[in-house]
């Protein structure tokens, strides 16, 4: 394992695909809380006549560094687009989505032009430049590692310096600017954060996957906390894990494949990514899709058991022999093997009786029957209480008196001050009543 | 009157677009310790009232003392309470550490948040019945408490003049209830509240004082003796249509759009 990080030909790459990671993710985020992903896709793809600007220069010109004048070119062109669409969307009066797609496409074909004519023209050059279409982890050297850690520093110190003006700013700009929060420049300083990371990402995971990065840890961060600090670090970290992993992968299915069987590191970064993201999406604990959607299925069966109940209650007031199984059916809005199973659950569960093929309510169904038929009163008073007509009040109870808890049911009580009888005067039934 | 027991005297304010003035010769002050509405129809210049008095908007002419003073400083005497609607109440943030944002002008730049500044935040919550909510994300309120949590913000701010935008737009009749207990009791304390408003109805009831406003000041001073037909008919009158035509008009010549 320690290999990837002390290996001579691993460690740049391993290194620099981990530092890009981090810092993506760190601005991720940022572009996460404004709602800008798109922006990001949008100026990732407008780095490409740049960065062929930047081949094209070093070909023509005693030049010599192409890392320099293609991150440079990259930068730049990145910049010109930005102020693109600021013009297209204020100027010339076009809405945002489509202000984006417009820039995003014309920077994206001057760049197609421009390296169709560098791949006739030098295709040493435009083999040079293609490395940042797709990315390539393997070739980069230590020289990029300096650049690489020198701005993930200037990338955390900002976000550390002026994390609270970039929390205050982007949450309510009028109250950022009252209390003396220049969002003006804070804006500025995203921006600029978010094109720097960019114009560095794209060497080791290409232009075309890079937003990809920078919205993934956002995306995952985000279902685990609540905090902006945290999720800050929580992004960061999975940057991390997503760069080495991304590398691990790719160069273990190098090795153990017998030949020329490889993974491009750009796209294994990226699917890793992306997997992260939809399992947090989906099984995070609060805000996941998965615990949700259970949440639902629970509760949608504690309603129908409890209006099984309920019924039964009303049915065995009426007539001291129980309730035929479809007497009660005929109450509910389920279809009838739904009924059927729930039945069989609520028997099993020990909240009814069989009694010659009558239904019966234990004791323990009883105490929830007439848990719920309170609840329903005491919502039909308090709605009463609040100035609902008393023939609204039945429909509203029904969904309530399934949702009140018991903090709620004490404030009741207080301001209806331990209430016997209902709007319908019909009597509550006492708490935790045992027949 | 001593100057400083005004809350707020603006003089002969205009305040414009792109050279076009959307308030006009605005003249009035507002003592200390009142409950002041801000009344007039829509696009009759009250956010743009309000941005001008927190200082983000520079006015053509005119000056702005608040508590008797036209320095900068004294903007940090006045609390905003945003619309609801300007909010992303999604955004990854806690009820505690929005109420600590209020701190942002005492603690500046590079201090970090102590413990005194946690207790304070707790405190502030807990006058606005808050602070076992104080961990959750600002969506999983209700929208009175959404209103209150911005108050226990503006109370850490320690303002003297509370500027509230729409506070009581889509709330109900019992939160608004406890929202305006509330803001009375900020009154009592001799503080002065200016809210953006929309429900002539509650004026008369919960109001001191009243500005009506469109375009230019129509009336200031006691609702009972400004809150009359004949100001409400000047504000929300048809006398306006002329000039908001007019309006449209100038802005369309000059964003260049042929007039229809």
């Amino acid at each position: 394992m320690t290999s990837f990080f002390t290996d001579p030909i691993l460690r740049a790459p391993t290194l620099g695909c981990m530092l890009m990671c981090l810092t993506c993710a760190i601005v991720g985020v940022i572009v996460f809380i404004r709602k800008e992903s798109l922006l990001g896709e949008t100026l990732a793809h407008a780095t490409y006549p740049g960065i062929m600007a930047g081949a094209l220069l070093v070909a023509l010109t005693s030049l010599r560094s192409f890392l320099i004048w293609g991150l440079l070119g990259a930068a730049t062109t990145c910049i010109l687009s930005l102020l693109l669409l600021n013009f297209v969307k204020k100027q010339l009066n076009l809405k945002k989505d489509s202000a984006l797609c417009f820039t995003l496409t014309l920077f994206f074909g001057v760049g197609l032009t421009f390296s169709s004519y560098l791949q006739t023209f030098n295709s040493g050059a435009y083999k040079q430049a293609r490395v940042f279409l797709f990315g390539q982890a393997a070739t980069i050297t230590d020289n990029y590692i300096y650049i690489y850690a020198a701005f993930t520093l200037i990338v955390v110190l900002c976000v550390f310096f002026f994390y609270r003006q970039i929390q205050i700013a982007n949450l309510d700009s009028i109250f950022a600017q009252a209390v003396g929060v220049n969002s003006k420049f804070i804006l500025i300083l995203c921006y600029s954060l978010l094109i720097a990371s960019i114009a560095i990402g794209i060497r080791s995971i290409g232009l075309f996957l890079l937003s990809g990065m920078l919205i993934g840890p956002a995306i995952a961060a985000r279902q685990w906390t609540n905090r902006l600090s945290r999720m800050f670090i929580l992004a960061g970290v999975i940057g991390l894990f997503c760069g080495y992993t991304g590398i691990f992968i790719s160069v273990q299915v190098a090795q153990n494949s017998s030949y020329a069987h490889s993974l491009a590191t750009g796209p294994t970064i990226l699917l890793v990514s992306a997997a992260i993201s939809l399992f947090s999406l989906i099984f995070a604990p609060k805000r996941g899709w998965a615990i949700r959607y259970l949440r639902i299925v629970k509760f949608k069966k504690k309603c129908n058991e409890e209006n099984i109940l309920k019924s039964l209650w009303h049915l065995e007031k009426k007539s001291s022999k129980g309730a035929k199984p479809r007497a009660v059916f005929a109450f509910q809005s389920l279809s009838r093997i739904h009924f059927i199973i729930l039945l069989a659950y609520l028997d099993f569960k020990g909240n009814l009786l069989k009694i010659n093929g009558n239904l019966h309510l234990s004791a323990k169904g009883k105490r929830r029957a007439e848990h719920i038929v309170r609840m329903h009163r005491l919502w039909e008073l308090y709605l009463v209480h609040i100035g609902v007509g008393i023939d609204k009040v039945h429909h509203n109870a029904e969904d309530m008196e399934h949702i009140i808890t018991p903090q709620i049911e004490e404030e009741l009580l207080k301001l209806m001050k331990n209430p016997t009888k209902d709007p319908h005067n019909q009597p509550i039934p006492t708490r935790g009543a045992i027949c | 009157m001593n100057p400083s027991d005004l809350a707020i005297a603006v003089e002969h304010l205009t305040v414009s677009y792109d050279r076009i003035s959307v308030l006009w010769d605005i003249h009035f002050s507002v003592p200390t310790g009142k409950m002041v509405a801000i009344v007039g129809p829509n696009g009759a210049g009250k956010s743009t009232f309000l941005k001008t008095i927190l200082g983000l908007i520079k006015p053509l002419t005119g000056k702005i003392k608040i508590l008797g003073s036209d320095k900068k400083s004294q903007l940090q005497k006045i609390a905003y309470i945003p619309q609801r609607e300007s909010i992303d109440w999604d955004f990854p943030i806690t009820v505690e550490e929005l109420v600590l944002q209020g701190l942002y002008p005492k603690l500046g730049f590079f201090k970090f948040i102590k413990k005194e500044d946690r207790k304070a935040a707790k405190k502030a919550l807990e006058r606005v019945n808050m602070a076992r909510y104080a961990n959750r994300q600002i969506n999983q309120l209700s929208v009175g408490q959404k209103q209150r949590v911005f108050l226990a913000r503006a109370l850490l701010q320690q303002a003297e003049i509370y500027f509230l935008d729409e506070p009581f737009s889509g709330v109900d009749s019992i939160t608004s209830q406890v929202i305006f207990s509330f803001l009375k009791d900020l009154r009592e304390k001799g503080k002065s509240i200016f809210v953006i408003h929309h429900d002539l109805k509650s004026i008369q009831e919960h109001f001191d004082w009243i500005i009506l406003l469109n375009m230019r000041l129509i009336a200031c001073g006691e609702v009972s003796s400004e809150l009359t037909t004949d100001n409400l008919k000047k504000t929300y009158g048809q006398s306006t249509n002329i000039f908001e035509e007019t309006f449209t008009l100038s802005q369309d010549r000059i964003a260049g759009v042929k007039p229809s």
